[in-house]
């Protein structure tokens, strides 16, 4: 009887392991602006040119995104704007004067935006990696052409960046 | 004859115990996630700008000829651009009076001046003309968002005063204030 105990105990185990499915990967992120410094800061731009006619300046930065994959597994890579680009009286700073694209490093797995794309407010899909997932990392360019006449200002949003192991 | 089934309880309930523990083994390491995130700020800042342009045939205003009744005038356009996004006005001072050759001061209600609504939204504080006259007076107000305007400053010889002849001269400035 002991032993019948002992292995329906580790039948158990087993097979609540089995029932429990295949784990998924273990990430990691690392987000970093390339030109230093925790947030990305554009700078100061102009609106106006010295002349006075209105003309915006064009500003690129770029950011870059380390994943690690501890285990093996297709992971994806969001990017999500949480808000509109505000100043502190709540003027906008229009999100489509802003364009990204995304380009990975060995140029494995599957980069949704390759070419220069209007950034718009909400959680998007911007990387899906192998089924094998892995190590990799990712640079992302956004290039912001100031709208002619922009009301100066200091404006602010967040950008959230994601990795969700399948 | 009786049938102790308590032993079969016992295994069944060891196999519900060992089935939950099973479920319940981390498989991954305690630190180990399945997803990441991260968040930063993106920030810019526009410069502040504001720029006046007074735009005339030949950079002066020229009434002429003064002719006894027959009025004459000239205009120059005024023209913001600013990206402040703040309500503005745009003063008007006679730097120097109109003189003549001789140094003889024209009489102010022989010339007369106007400004006219903005294209924007801008108001007109002397829709109707006054004399000119030594000073600073306020001659414009934008709308309430401070947008970029443009609006007219009309000079007028009314042709109604005797005038010595000769070329007179004098000079205006046009400045801009925050308000």
């Amino acid at each position: 009887m002991r032993r019948l105990r002992i292995g329906a105990w580790g039948l158990a185990v087993v097979l609540g392991i089995g029932l429990a499915g295949p784990a998924a990967a273990a990430v990691t992120l690392r987000v970093a602006p390339v030109e230093g410094g925790r947030d990305m800061d554009f700078g100061l731009a102009r609106s106006l040119n010295p002349q006075g006619e209105p003309t915006g300046d064009r500003v690129t930065r770029q950011v870059r995104l380390t994943i690690t994959s501890s285990d093996p597994g297709r992971y994806q890579v969001f990017q999500s704007a949480g808000g509109r680009w505000t100043d502190l009286q709540g003027e906008e700073f229009p999100l489509d004067a802003v364009k990204f694209f995304v380009a990975e490093a060995n140029g494995r797995g599957i980069v949704r935006f390759p070419n220069p794309t209007p950034l718009t407010l909400g959680e998007r899909e911007i990387f899906l990696s192998e089924p094998s997932g892995g190590d990799r990392e990712l640079l992302v360019t956004y290039t912001v052409q100031v709208p002619a006449g922009q009301r100066a200002g200091r404006y602010r949003m967040n950008m959230t960046y994601r990795v969700v192991a399948q | 004859m009786a049938v102790d089934r308590r032993p079969e309880f016992r295994v069944l309930f060891l196999w519900a115990a060992g089935l939950l523990l099973g479920l319940s083994v981390p498989v991954t390491p305690a630190a180990a996630q399945s997803s990441a995130t991260d968040t930063i700020g993106f920030e810019i800042e526009v410069e502040p700008a504001f720029f006046l342009d007074l735009v005339s045939e030949g950079g002066n205003i020229l009434v002429s000829p003064m002719v006894p009744d027959r009025p004459a005038s000239d205009a120059m356009r005024v023209v913001v651009r600013t990206n402040r996004g703040q309500p503005y006005r745009i003063l008007h001072t006679l730097e120097e009076p109109l003189r003549g050759p001789d140094g003889r001061r024209i009489d102010p209600g022989a010339f007369l001046f106007s400004a006219s609504d903005g294209l924007h939204g801008g108001r007109s504080r002397v829709p109707h003309p006054v004399p000119l006259k030594s000073g600073r007076s306020v001659v414009f107000l934008s709308n309430r968002r401070g947008d970029a305007d443009e609006f007219l400053l009309t000079y007028t010889a009314p042709g109604r005063s005797v005038i010595a002849s000769g070329r007179y001269r004098g000079r205006v400035e046009v400045e801009w204030e925050l308000q």
